[in-house]
């Protein structure tokens, strides 16, 4: 299991080396020249003379040939350095950590809402297949995934916080704070679990090796939980790992109606001030993450199913 | 009282052309130990004849008609939890192809804990089988295909049933592979004092084997008799049919025959006789009225109109003669 999540790592060096390059391009591919932007932001009255540009590219390190440019970056990432926000003047690292907590809470939240909500009614709806278990099992689901994050949010904080006042409606604080954010980003998500896990099982319940499991005397729920659902989850989980990775980096949208400080409202806060560094920052961030639920997802798979990555006597 | 008695059964799986009848007023007995072979072409219904008595035929499939009676008990429309107590304990199977019969995600161990209800002693029961005790944390697809077929078996047998059924035990198997695990199987069967159902569409491999033979074609049986005595002497021109397609065990370069016609489809059945379209002997009385399954002598059925014109035309067909 340790030699394979090595090798794993291993085989992600070359995607990271990718990744660092189209971060760092972001920089040099800006619209915009980044030592104007950061320079006329520093200076007072908001215009800097061509002096002071020239001195702001020498401290974004942006001279020499864009290979040069590269490895100085690069370098400095390495060793967890990744600029200045131009904001803030705080290191951009330092932002993102800081802001980390908020949203691997609300992630985890939102993955717990997915699962709780997705998997039994999966499971409901390939077990009743065709009836009406399956029917309001497949409606939910279907208006989950039809209905827009931001209006799911706006509409739970209307009945939740305005008219029961049952919880609050922004700002990050308790479980309390946790719910509603959560349940809007992990409602939304759970409607493709439903359908997914359904297919999936209705598979494995008509695989010769679910009759057999029958008919050596298992009880229902054994053959199910055990013989069917386990392997009906193996495309769930690999699933799973994608959807770990949006929220990480993706759930702009509901932070930023929740005022949730995560990374997603620092990434649309550093958009709008065009703060070059920090976006950087959430690029390098949300691919790390996609990478390492990837890892997640393929040493969980190996788990779930004994034939991956292993050589066998005979297939 | 026999040990399995089926009466009449009938099992029908609704498609979008209409209901199909997989089993059509199947009837046999298998006696304490004996051996029943049941043969036919693929389609015949044999798989679901097997699968009715274990009450796991698959949806959309109910058995419409008919009596299933195990030890004198009827088990047709008893609840689950009666099946549950005689599946793997009363009643063992084999499946057909084990590579798809056993879950890829356990190990052999874990196969062999459900089976027996034991926590340990699985290396005896592998040994049983003529297999290695190492192999009990293999998974499935790190064994070969005759192993596989080894554990199925095992599972089948780990709960001493007096009954089991064996679904084209070797036919997922080469034809060396096939003989050991007939032999082992039969030897097993003796041990335990089992009674065995082997389905195949093999007549030479049942012959083998088998005290009796059923022989089905689309759904229903159209002989059952003696295996040594159809042999000798079918009792239905499907019965000589299928011995004729048949390499005899004492190949004498008799060049072999098809069964003539092309297998007729159950959605589709002929009227009348289901083998009348592709008999022989066949005239215009075979597609008007099903003949009956009778006794034509002593422990001898057969379902056939014009058994005396077929036993003077087919006279020294069998093996024996």
């Amino acid at each position: 299991m340790l030699g394979f999540a090595a090798r794993r790592l291993a085989q992600s060096i070359p995607v990271l080396v990718g990744i660092s390059v189209v971060t760092w391009a972001l920089m040099a591919a800006s619209p915009d020249d980044p030592a104007r932007i950061y320079a006329n932001q520093q200076a007072v009255g908001g215009r800097a003379e061509p002096a002071e540009i020239e001195q702001a590219r020498e401290l974004l390190g942006l001279t020499g040939s864009p290979v040069e440019q590269y490895v100085r970056w690069a370098r400095r990432a390495l060793s967890g350095d990744l600029g200045e926000s131009f904001r803030t003047g705080q290191p951009v690292t330092t932002e993102i950590v800081d802001r980390l907590p908020a949203t691997l809470e609300l992630a985890g939240g939102a993955v717990l809402v997915t699962l709780l909500l997705g998997l039994p009614l999966g499971v409901i709806a390939a077990v009743w297949a065709n009836r009406w278990p399956d029917h309001v099992a497949r409606l939910v689901a279907l208006i989950g995934g039809a209905v827009p994050a931001f209006w799911l949010s706006l509409l739970l904080i209307w009945l939740f916080a305005v008219e029961w006042r049952w919880l609050p409606s922004n700002g990050r604080g308790g479980l309390d704070h946790l719910v509603l954010p959560a349940l809007a980003l992990g409602a939304a998500a759970a409607g493709g679990y439903v359908r997914l896990l359904r297919a999936s099982l209705l598979e494995t319940l008509g695989e010769d090796y679910v009759v057999a499991a029958r008919a050596r005397g298992l009880r229902g729920s054994a053959v199910l939980v055990r013989h069917a659902l386990r392997n009906a989850l193996i495309p769930v989980v690999s699933q799973l790992g994608v959807t770990v990775g949006v929220l990480l980096s993706g759930s702009v949208v509901v932070e930023v109606i929740f005022s949730w400080p995560g990374i997603g409202r620092y990434a649309v806060d550093s958009i709008a001030r065009r703060d070059l560094p920090a976006l950087q920052g959430f690029v390098l961030f949300s691919a790390l993450v996609y990478l390492g639920a990837s890892l997640a997802v393929d040493l969980a798979y190996r788990w779930l199913d004994p034939r991956v990555g292993r050589r066998g006597a005979e297939r | 009282m026999a040990l399995l008695e089926v009466n009449d059964l009938t099992t029908t799986f609704a498609t979008d052309r209409g209901p199909v009848r997989a089993c059509d007023g199947v009837s046999f007995e298998v006696e304490r130990g004996e051996v029943l072979g049941i043969v036919g072409e693929s389609g015949s219904g044999k798989t679901i004849a097997a699968l009715s008595v274990m009450g796991l035929v698959p949806p959309p499939g109910v058995i419409e008609r008919g009596s299933i009676r195990f030890d004198g008990e009827e088990l047709r429309g008893a609840p689950e939890h009666r099946y549950r107590d005689l599946r793997g304990r009363q009643i063992g199977m084999v499946f057909q192809d084990a590579g798809r019969a056993l879950d890829p995600v356990h190990t052999v161990r874990s196969h062999l804990r459900e089976a027996s209800g034991r926590q340990d002693d699985h290396g005896a029961l592998l040994q049983r089988v003529g297999l290695d005790a190492d192999l009990l944390d293999r998974y499935p697809y790190q064994l070969s295909g005759g192993q596989r077929q080894r554990v199925m078996i095992a599972i089948a047998i780990a709960r001493d049933p007096a009954l089991i059924i064996a679904d084209e035990p070797t036919t997922a198997v080469d034809a060396l592979t096939q003989v050991a695990l007939l032999a082992e199987l039969m030897r097993l069967r003796h041990e335990l004092g089992a009674a065995l159902i082997l389905v195949s569409h093999n007549l030479g491999l049942i012959s083998r084997v088998a005290d009796r033979v059923a022989v089905m074609y689309l759904g229903q049986i159209l002989e059952l008799s003696p295996t040594a005595e159809l042999v000798r002497e079918p009792g239905h021109p499907y019965s000589a049919a299928l011995l004729r397609a048949t390499v005899p065990l004492d190949g004498d370069g008799t060049r072999l025959e098809g069964v003539g016609g092309n297998p007729d489809s159950l959605l589709d059945p002929p009227s009348g006789c289901v083998f009348s379209r592709r008999c022989p002997h066949a005239d215009d009385s075979c597609a008007m009225s099903r003949p009956a399954l009778v006794a034509t002598a002593p422990g001898r059925h057969s379902a056939c109109h014009h058994l005396d014109r077929f036993a003077e035309a087919t006279r020294g067909v069998g093996y024996g003669s």
